[in-house]
């Protein structure tokens, strides 16, 4: 696993300018669903149920996966 | 001109039979641009109706059918993908290609473009048609804003489309460009529309979605399609900013080609 993760770096790092704006981006990313978290809850109360703090784990889950996969897999297996 | 014509007619062709190689493919891209409407609808009806109005940023649940109805056909008319293709091209050495044949490669990425839209047709078409009697959307629109709305969805195609280019020109100098193509879709999900009615957005937001284009590529042409829009006064200056947005993609074309072309070294091939 260590491979892919160096493998995924290497191969991101290799392209500096887009290295640079894709961690702007993953910044971004993050900003954008808790902000659309924000934009839904500003507008109404809950979800089918599912009130603020739901929707942030959701997110907070969500990304944790995500990362994990692009980190890993993602640039590794793109090679 | 008419050479120009007849030559983009044969490579559309082309572009055409190229597509229908990757069938598989055609449906898996329709679905995605199926999906990404559908749960947002599901979201803001769920969300509509745990509030007492039954509504939610003003529109009911069958005005939100419209409306994610109206983004899903829109996404799909205007979508352009150059800033992740071109990075591709410069990295493999097709660019060098490109350049060497009598017509801009901006003509083959329009055709290929066209193409990918068209055969889609056959299977989103239908869908479409589903979605109607599924989500049962409100059409509020009068046959002239059918008819804006079209010229709109036109314009918001030109749009889109010369702006990915001219932002794809990026490619020239930095060799890969993905993220700038993220930072672009996000930013035309976002502030563009597609994810929300700009009318959700809090008011600091939408001051800052107004100073870009993305609003004209999307919620533009979707909010007169569904009848939302009806302020003349409005409409007429949403119709000038979009075509001002659209010379200065061109403007900056011409700039920025010239000068890319001139900077242009093969990577691989």
């Amino acid at each position: 696993m260590s491979l892919f993760v160096k493998v995924s770096v290497l191969n991101v790092a290799a392209y500096r300018f887009d290295m640079l704006i894709r961690i702007f981006v993953s910044l971004m990313h993050l900003v954008a669903d808790l902000l659309g978290v924000y934009v839904i809850f500003s507008n109404t109360k809950a979800v089918a149920n599912w009130r603020v703090e739901h929707m942030v784990i959701l997110v907070g889950v969500f990304r944790i996966v995500a990362g994990g996969i692009r980190i890993i897999i993602q640039h590794a297996a793109a090679l | 001109m008419r050479h120009l014509f007849r030559a983009f007619g044969v490579i559309l062709k082309t572009e055409i039979n190229v597509m229908l190689q990757y069938r598989g493919e055609i449906v898996l891209w329709s679905v995605w641009g199926l999906v990404n409407p559908l749960v947002l609808y599901a979201i803001f009806k769920a969300g509509a109706q745990s509030n007492a109005d039954g509504k939610m940023a003003g529109l009911t649940v069958p005005q939100i059918a419209a409306y994610y109805f109206m983004i899903m056909i829109v996404g799909h008319v205007v979508a352009a993908w150059d800033t992740h293709d071109m990075g591709f091209y410069i990295r493999t050495g097709r660019m060098s290609g490109m350049l060497l044949k009598p017509m801009l490669p901006l003509w083959k990425s329009l055709a290929g473009n066209l193409a990918y839209k068209i055969c889609t047709l056959v299977f989103v078409g239908p869908m479409w048609i589903l979605v109607v009697f599924l989500i049962h959307p409100q059409f509020d629109c009068k046959p002239w804003q059918v008819a804006l709305g079209l010229v709109a969805l036109v314009m918001a195609f030109a749009l889109n489309y010369c702006l990915t280019y001219v932002i794809a020109l990026v490619a020239f100098w930095t060799t890969k460009l993905d993220a700038v193509g993220e930072l672009y879709f996000g930013l035309s999900m976002f502030i563009g529309g597609r994810f929300y009615p700009l009318d959700a957005l809090p008011h600091w937001l939408r001051i800052f979605a107004d100073c870009l284009p993305f609003q004209y590529m999307a919620y533009f042409p979707a909010e007169l399609f569904t009848g939302h829009m009806t302020d003349p006064a409005l409409i007429v200056r949403a119709f000038v900013t979009q075509a001002a947005w659209i010379v200065g993609a061109l403007i900056s074309f011409r700039i920025f080609w010239s000068a890319a072309v001139k900077h242009y070294s093969a990577v691989s091939g």
